[in-house]
């Protein structure tokens, strides 16, 4: 689709700036309860170890005028959200090819330990790469006077999966390496993608994550 | 109960590894290792895993403990098929690439003694089918995580009725979006939320 976007941004960032939870990679992995034994701690600062050195993390997002609702269906508790904002924001965020490659490896090495554990860590990886994104948006807003809310994306809090086709119809081809299959399913896997309202009165509130049907959201989980 | 039991319960494979052979070394009855310490320890942590004491790592690491001391007495047991608890196919559905889920279930069945046939992602019902047969297997595990592919679960089965084969093969779905709902309105034979859920539900369905 074709329509003006007041600003956009794509970025390379250095895995060493990333925000890695080690609580929310323990969150992926298990329930809030969780405590992971010498073992795993040990495995995955292995793994991010191996992975600083290939993982290029990749961001990019565009500014729009106008209210969300004249693209998307998002529902009722994600359109509530964009009341206030005059503007919203597209972004896509991704752990990149590389990690990719490095979590195939993982699978077939047979280990099924080892592939899950490199899967929570790209689960961590993509959540920290769209928190640099929000991040960098916040801070291009801010020179405008705007503000910022939370991020929503497809497949979340009663939005549909298929509307990531008109998601990414909003941004250039295959932003950030990213493609879409015809599931709607992102290639790289460990990527997230969404929309953030932006404006002057826009507010960040905690997540509305009673109404969400997902039981297997991690953010739920967190917030148990 | 033993030192296989334990390492099992523990996820430590090296050990479980280590005292099989040594059971191994000293003539203990295969059949004896596995049903007497493997599947009771795999049970327990099973329990511990509804209960909230275990977690998904823990059931993993027990899994790959147990599968390590399987390998030593795989070439030492009967080869008619006796030892296996059933044969079960297991694939994410076509146009879904989504992995981790499946091979949690796959892990966990082979652990508790099933015989595994892995499809990997985005199979089609022609490449379920044409594995069902190869194998003779009793169960096909169906995993989608989008809901935009778990309706080609219904598709599958479709294909089953039309090769003659849903007669002979237990459907089981799951995956995010999937519920027990829907597992009833596209016809499965059963729906689990985790890995610990399908081995149950597999053994279950074992008995009809």
């Amino acid at each position: 689709m074709n329509r003006p976007f007041i600003l956009e941004a794509w970025k390379e960032v250095s895995f060493g700036s990333l925000d890695i939870r080690r609580g929310d990679i323990w969150l992926h992995m298990g329930q809030g309860r969780y405590v992971p034994d010498d073992y795993v701690r040990e495995s995955v600062e292995r793994i991010l170890t191996e992975v600083a050195r290939l993982c290029r993390p990749r961001f990019g997002y565009r500014l729009f005028e106008g209210p969300v609702s004249e693209l998307f269906s998002c529902g009722e508790v994600i359109s509530s959200v964009f009341d206030k904002a005059e503007k919203f924001a597209i972004f896509v965020a991704t752990s990149g090819v590389e990690f990719q490659r490095y979590m195939e490896g993982a699978a077939r090495s047979g280990d099924i330990m080892e592939e899950f554990m490199v899967n929570s860590v790209g689960s961590e990886i993509a959540e920290a790469v769209g928190r640099a994104a929000a991040q960098s948006l916040a801070a291009d807003c801010a020179a405008q006077g705007l503000r910022i809310g939370n991020s929503y994306s497809p497949g979340y809090c009663g939005w549909s999966v298929a509307e990531q086709r008109m998601l990414f119809s909003m941004l250039p081809p295959a932003p950030c390496g990213i493609t879409l299959n015809g599931s709607c399913l992102m290639t790289p896997i460990k990527s997230v993608s969404g929309i953030i309202p932006v404006g002057a009165d826009v507010i960040k509130e905690k997540y509305r994550c009673a109404y969400c049907t997902r039981t297997d959201c991690y953010k739920k989980r967190k917030r148990k | 109960m033993g030192t296989i039991y334990d390492a099992i319960v523990a996820g430590k494979m090296e050990i479980a590894i280590k005292a099989t052979q040594e059971a191994i070394e000293q003539g203990v009855d295969p059949q004896e290792i596995i049903n007497g310490q493997m599947v009771t320890a795999m049970e327990e942590v099973g329990s511990r895993f509804e209960k909230g004491q275990a977690f998904v790592p823990n059931l993993l690491l027990s899994a790959r403990a147990m599968k390590g001391a399987l390998n030593l007495l795989q070439p030492l047991l009967k080869e008619d098929g006796s030892s296996s608890r059933g044969k079960v196919v297991i694939g994410t559905v076509k146009g879904d690439l989504h992995d981790i889920g499946k091979n949690l279930v796959a892990s966990m069945l082979e652990g508790c003694g099933f015989e595994v046939i892995n499809l990997g992602t985005d199979v089609s019902a022609e490449k379920f089918i044409d594995a069902i047969k190869a194998n003779d297997a009793n169960i096909v595990c169906l995993s989608a995580l989008l809901t935009t592919t778990m309706n080609y679960m219904k598709n599958i089965i479709s294909a089953l009725d039309e090769a003659g084969l849903r007669e002979c093969v237990k459907v089981m779905v799951g995956g995010a979006p999937v519920n027990q709902e829907f597992a009833d309105q596209i016809g499965a034979d059963g729906y689990s939320s985790n890995a610990n859920e399908a081995v149950a539900l597999a053994r279950s369905l074992m008995q009809k």
